[in-house]
C-alpha cells in the first residue's frame, strides 16, 4: 500500500504533526488555556511524554527529568499569554523552554551535559559519513561526542539519535532550515575528521 | 572540550511509566504559586515605581549633597547670627509686651496695675510701630521701648505711677539710658512736661504675650533674625520649625545653604520663604522654643491667663492727677488737676473717688 508524503510524515514522527487541521486546532486551545488556566490541560495531555522524552534524554535521572518536565509545563502556562501563534507547531514552543530548563539545571549545579547513545540510532549517523560501521568505530564516536561543543552535539542527538526532521530542528533551535543543514553537513563533517585523525 | 557524559544504550522508562507521572493539578498549583510570587517583583507597576522613586532619589540626594557641604558653614553662619540677635533680646521672659504708636503715644496698665505715660513722638524715629516691654518681676521693674529687637532712644521723659500698697511714687524715665527718677512723694516740684498730656483716655493696653503660641522645639530648626518681630523680643533662642501641614517641605531643607531666608507674619501665622539659584519655596512655620525656655513660656502664660481672669481694680494713690470714669465707654479720664500737688483725686474701678493730701494720707470723696 502506498503511503501518502503526509502521512509518512506522521508515521515516522507522530509527535511533530504539521498538518494544518492539527496547528488550526492547537491555536483554538492555546487561546482557550490564555483566558483559563485548566484549559491548558488537552495540551499537557498531548506533550507530556514527548516533552519528557526529550528531557530524559539529556538528564541524568528519571526523577530529574520529571522534575524539569513539571518545571517546563508550568513555565509554559505562565508565559502562554505572550505566546504567538506563527503557524508552527506548538511542541518546537515547549521544546525551547525545555531546553532552557535543562541548560539552567547544567549551569546551577554545574552538572554535565547529558548525552544519551543508542546503539540502534547510529547506522545512519555512520551512513551520513560515508563510513562503515565497527565497534572500534561505534566507541571511537562516543569518545569524539565528548569534543563537540553544544550546539553540535544538539544537532547530531537531535537529527540521528531522535530522528527529528530538518525542520523540526530549526523549529526547535528557532534558526532557518538552510541554517540547520550547514550545521549539521559542517557537525558530521567534524565528526568524520575526529573518528579518521583517532 | 565539553563537559559531556554519555549515557551510552541506557535503559529508558516505557511509555506507560511515563505517563504516571503525569500530574495537571501540580502545574496548576505551580503556575498559581508562581503568579502569586510575579504579583511583587514581577510587576511593571512596582518596576516602574521603583525606578521612578530611584531617579527622584538619586537627583535629590545630588542636590542634597551639593548642599551640605556648605551647610556647616551656613550653621556657623546661622549660630554667628543667632549669638548676635540674643545680644539686643531680653534675657527675661517674663516681660509684658505692648504695642503702640509712635505719634500716639500709649498709657499703659501693667499687670500689677502700675501706670506708664508714654507721650507721643517719644521715639526720635520714623518708625511707627514700637514696642514697650515690661518686666516688674523680681521687686524690679524694667521697661525698655523696642523698634523690632533694637532699643529706641528716648526724645521725651516717660512716666512711672507705681501702685505701692499705700503710696505712690510718680518717677520719670528721662532717657532709656539712664535710671528711673524718683520725684518727691508729695511731688511739690515735679513737672511731668510731656510725660503726660492734658487729658487723655486711659486705655489700658493688655499684654499681647498671649498673641504668640509657641510651639516646643523637637528635631530640626531654623534659627531667623527675629528683630523686626517684637513679640519674641523677649524670648531666648527663638526657632522655627515648618507646619507638618506642609507637605512640600522635605526635612533636608533644614540643611540646605539657602541664599536667603524671609520671615512674614500674616493673621498671626508665620511663612518663611527660602529661597535659593533664584527659586522661593514658602512654608508655613511656627515659633518653638527649647525646653527650658518653653516651660518658662508655659508657666507665664498660665500666670497671665490667671492675671486676666483676675481683673486688678485701678487703685492708684497719691496721684497728682483726677482719674473720671468714662461711663459711655468704661474707660477712665485722666485729667492733670494741678501741678501743685497739694492734694489730688482719683477714681478707682469701683467709682470711689479719693482724695490725698501732700502728705500722702487720703480720704473718701465720694
Amino acid at each position: 500500500m502506498r503511503v501518502k508524503p503526509l502521512e509518512l510524515i506522521a508515521t515516522l514522527n507522530r509527535t511533530y504533526s504539521k498538518t494544518e487541521n492539527l496547528i488550526e486546532q492547537e491555536a483554538i486551545e492555546i487561546d482557550a488555556a490564555k483566558k483559563n488556566p485548566e484549559k491548558f490541560a488537552p495540551l499537557y495531555e498531548r506533550y507530556f511524554l514527548q516533552i519528557f522524552k526529550y528531557i530524559f534524554k539529556r538528564v541524568e535521572s528519571e526523577d530529574l527529568a520529571n522534575d524539569i518536565c513539571q518545571q517546563t509545563f508550568i513555565k509554559a502556562l505562565t508565559k502562554i499569554q505572550s505566546y504567538q501563534h506563527k503557524g508552527l507547531p506548538f511542541s518546537s514552543w515547549l521544546y525551547r523552554i525545555a531546553q532552557n530548563e535543562i541548560n539552567q539545571e547544567y549551569r546551577s549545579r554545574k552538572r554535565a551535559r547529558v548525552v544519551e547513545v543508542n546503539d540502534n540510532e547510529l547506522p545512519e549517523l555512520f551512513e551520513e559519513m560515508e563510513t562503515d560501521l565497527t565497534h572500534e568505530r561505534r566507541m571511537i564516536l562516543i569518545e569524539t561526542m565528548k569534543k563537540l561543543n553544544p550546539d553540535e552535539v544538539s544537532m547530531i542527538e537531535m537529527k540521528y539519535f531522535e530522528k527529528r526532521s530538518g525542520q523540526e530542528i530549526a523549529d526547535i533551535l528557532d534558526i532557518s532550515l538552510s541554517n540547520v543543514k550547514v550545521k549539521l553537513h559542517r557537525t558530521v563533517k567534524k565528526i568524520k575528521k575526529l573518528i579518521s585523525e583517532s | 572540550m565539553s563537559n559531556i557524559k554519555i549515557e551510552r544504550n541506557r535503559k529508558a522508562p516505557s511509555d506507560e511509566q511515563i505517563l504516571q507521572k503525569k500530574d495537571f493539578d501540580s502545574v496548576l498549583k505551580g503556575f498559581q504559586n508562581a503568579q502569586v510570587s510575579k504579583k511583587w517583583y514581577q510587576s511593571t507597576k512596582l518596576w516602574l515605581g521603583v525606578m521612578a522613586t530611584a531617579c527622584i532619589a538619586t537627583v535629590v540626594g545630588f542636590m542634597l549633597s551639593n548642599n551640605k557641604t556648605e551647610s556647616v558653614d551656613q550653621n556657623n553662619q546661622i549660630a554667628k547670627d543667632t549669638e548676635t540677635k540674643e545680644n539686643v533680646v531680653l534675657e527675661k521672659s517674663n516681660a509684658q509686651i505692648f504695642n503702640f504708636k509712635n505719634s500716639e503715644g500709649a498709657l499703659i496698665q501693667t499687670e500689677n496695675g502700675n501706670m506708664i505715660s508714654i507721650p507721643s513722638e517719644v521715639a526720635n524715629s520714623k518708625v511707627e510701630e514700637l514696642t514697650l516691654s515690661v518686666d516688674e518681676s523680681g521687686n524690679q521693674l524694667i521697661i525698655k521701648v523696642l523698634n523690632g529687637g533694637d532699643i529706641v532712644d528716648l526724645n521725651k521723659s516717660i512716666a512711672l505711677i507705681q501702685n505701692n500698697e499705700n503710696l505712690a511714687n510718680i518717677e520719670l524715665l528721662e532717657n532709656i539710658e539712664g535710671e528711673w527718677k524718683p520725684t518727691n512723694n508729695n511731688g511739690t516740684n515735679l513737672d511731668l512736661g510731656e510725660a503726660f498730656p492734658a487729658e487723655r483716655e486711659i486705655t489700658p493696653i493688655s499684654s499681647e504675650e498671649s498673641s504668640v503660641e509657641f510651639g516646643k522645639a523637637s528635631g530640626n530648626t531654623f534659627e531667623l533674625d527675629v528683630k523686626n518681630f517684637p513679640e519674641f523680643a523677649d524670648y531666648k533662642g527663638v526657632k522655627f520649625q515648618v507646619d507638618p501641614s506642609e507637605k512640600d517641605f522635605i526635612e533636608d531643607y533644614y540643611f540646605v545653604d539657602w541664599q536667603s531666608f524671609e520671615l512674614k507674619e500674616k493673621n498671626q501665622q508665620y511663612y518663611l520663604t527660602l529661597s535659593r539659584g533664584g527659586k522661593d519655596l514658602t512654608f508655613k512655620v511656627k515659633p518653638v522654643l527649647n525646653s527650658a525656655e518653653y516651660s518658662k513660656y508655659l508657666a507665664s502664660k498660665k500666670s497671665k491667663q490667671k492675671s486676666n481672669s483676675k481683673q486688678k481694680p485701678i487703685d492708684f494713690k497719691n496721684l497728682g492727677f483726677t482719674i473720671k470714669y468714662n461711663e459711655a465707654n468704661g474707660n477712665y479720664i485722666l485729667i492733670p488737676e494741678s501741678q501743685s500737688l497739694e492734694s489730688i483725686e482719683f477714681t478707682d474701678s469701683k467709682k470711689s473717688m479719693y482724695k490725698i493730701d501732700k502728705n500722702g494720707t487720703y480720704k473718701t470723696v465720694k
